[in-house]
């Protein structure tokens, strides 16, 4: 099974460039080798150094990653780390798609700060031709039960504010089962944004449109899903094709978050 | 009770006449310090995975239990924040601009969670099944008896303006819960259009009425109730129910020298 990870390149002044790549891993996930980044050049082989973190250390000769192309030939081999992708079950199947020929462009359990491991904990998502304004729907039916409109973008660079105290717009939906859906970087629809709360909706429903409200740096929305305190794990209708597919992993959000 | 740390200058002076005056400074930096931990604010904390909510108060001006119970009305504390509720209670807010409203609303009747007991076969909640009118009667009746909380919630004057809102806003949405299961039950289209205390269904809610009787089926009949009928009642009673009353809240914050912090992580 081919899955994406992010592979860091260690310069000689001792920074760090990330970029994404695609891992086959084998058995138990004992092994993952990155086979290909993002424009097909082979890679590094790489082993779990700890699969409680999920976190991967590349192995071998520094020799093995002289074709990767975001590095100079003075580039060391890294001893930094490798996310490996979801790991936690998903509780929850939603049955709409939130925006139109969606997918997923990075994945809960996604390693997105490889100095602290901290793994994302909502679904990142996009569609085709993703866009400021762009229709974002009900994933299920239930209720609007609380939104935010209004919050400026934050300029700085994603890598920079994320997760540091930048409000982005929402929409929430609480279901019937009393789960609580937000969809992040979404401004609500006008016509719902003067209805009282709780809004009752239907799955499948125009409920706003994708705004860059919040820190990011391309459109998309952040999903997320939270059950008694606790942020879980979901699958959308999407095509996640994309995961076996070289290449395409991060067209859309432009390898960002 | 907790201790008092009152004491007067001509104290102070008498003991400075009996006392070298390094020992006095000491003497007075003690009483200081003791009197500064006596007063040091009672800290409330609640934590989700990505929400921290946090009171600060004096204990001895507001005792802990009454403010557990009244943060339930802080219009920063949704359901989403994690902090206990009584069961029946369904906090709504929201953010425009710098504007920001919160409510308190009735469970809607289709909540079903399979972890919860007193539930049946959530799976299978339509509202034709016999288990959703049962699923439905507990959501009600917790909804009764968060009701009944919030109008004996004992509060100090400052809030009455908040309770006023919340709990007629809360019973007026009852009603309209409870007319919807009537409904169910019946397939009464006449107890729809009923005038529920200054709401006249027949006349402000007309569109959804009309596609409601036009409604080629049962199933769409249904749902057009749980969604047009229902969210036109909503606005009526919103209409009654503008605003949460915002200044109130901060009136009791400052009277009472309460500090509320509310953080949520944001996307990343």
């Amino acid at each position: 099974m081919k899955l994406p990870v992010m592979m860091r390149c260690q310069w000689a002044d001792g920074s760090f460039d990330d970029e994404p790549a695609f891992g086959i891993v084998s058995g138990d996930t004992s092994m993952v080798s990155i086979t290909a980044n993002a424009n097909g050049d082979s890679m590094a082989t790489i082993t779990p150094a700890d699969s409680q973190s999920h976190l991967v250390a590349i192995t071998g000769p520094p020799t093995l990653v002289t074709d990767c192309p975001a590095c100079s030939a003075d580039t060391v081999l890294p001893t930094g780390l490798v996310g490996v992708p979801p790991q936690t079950p998903s509780q929850h199947t939603y049955p709409n798609p939130p925006l139109n020929a969606c997918r997923v462009s990075v994945p809960f359990d996604g390693v997105i700060n490889h100095n602290t491991g901290k793994k994302h904990q909502a679904q990142d998502t996009v569609g085709s031709n993703i866009q400021v304004g762009t229709p974002v729907f009900a994933p299920e039916s239930g209720r609007i039960t609380q939104f935010v409109q209004g919050k400026p973008h934050d300029p700085r660079p994603a890598p920079q504010c994320a997760g540091q105290n930048s409000p982005a717009d929402f929409i929430e939906i609480t279901g019937a089962d009393g789960g609580i859906t937000r969809l992040y970087h979404v401004s609500i629809l006008s016509s719902l944004a003067q209805m009282p709360l709780p809004i009752a909706v239907t799955g499948g429903q125009q409920i706003g449109t994708i705004d860059i409200s919040g820190c990011t740096s391309a459109p998309h929305t952040h999903i997320q899903r939270k059950v008694n305190g606790v942020l879980v794990n979901f699958t959308m209708p999407c095509d996640n094709s994309h995961f076996d597919d070289p290449g395409s992993y991060y067209d859309d959000s432009d390898g960002t978050f | 009770m907790s201790p008092r740390c009152e004491f007067s200058l001509p104290v102070i002076r008498r003991a400075a006449r009996l006392l070298s005056g390094g020992l006095t400074v000491f003497l007075v930096c003690a009483i200081a310090i003791a009197c500064s931990s006596h007063q040091r604010p009672t800290e409330l904390e609640f934590k989700t995975a990505d929400t921290l909510y946090i009171v600060r108060f004096q204990s001895s001006r507001i005792s802990e239990a009454q403010m557990r119970e009244l943060v339930v009305l802080s219009p920063l504390v949704t359901d989403y924040a994690g902090v206990p509720s009584p069961p029946g209670l369904w906090a709504v807010a929201s953010v425009k601009g710098a504007r920001r409203d919160k409510s308190l609303v009735p469970l809607p009747l289709d909540r079903c969670i399979t972890a919860d007991a007193a539930y049946s076969g959530c799976s299978k909640n339509s509202p034709y099944s016999g288990n959703y009118l049962q699923n439905a009667e507990v959501n009600l009746e917790r909804s009764r008896q968060g009701l009944q909380w919030l109008r004996s919630l004992s509060h100090p004057a400052e809030l009455d303006p908040v309770l006023a809102y919340l709990t007629g806003k809360f019973a007026l949405l009852l009603s309209v819960e409870e007319r919807q299961l009537r409904f169910y039950k019946t397939s009464d289209q006449s107890v729809l259009k009923e005038a529920l205390d200054k709401i006249e269904p027949a006349s402000s809610c007309s569109d959804a009425l009309s596609k409601i009787a036009s409604a080629p089926s049962r199933d769409s009949q249904f749902g057009a109730v749980a969604t047009d009928w229902s969210n036109c009642m909503r606005t009526a009673v919103e209409q009654q129910f503008p605003q949460y009353p915002l200044e109130a809240w901060e009136r009791f914050l400052k009277a009472y020298g309460i500090n509320e912090d509310y953080k949520e992580q944001t996307p990343d």
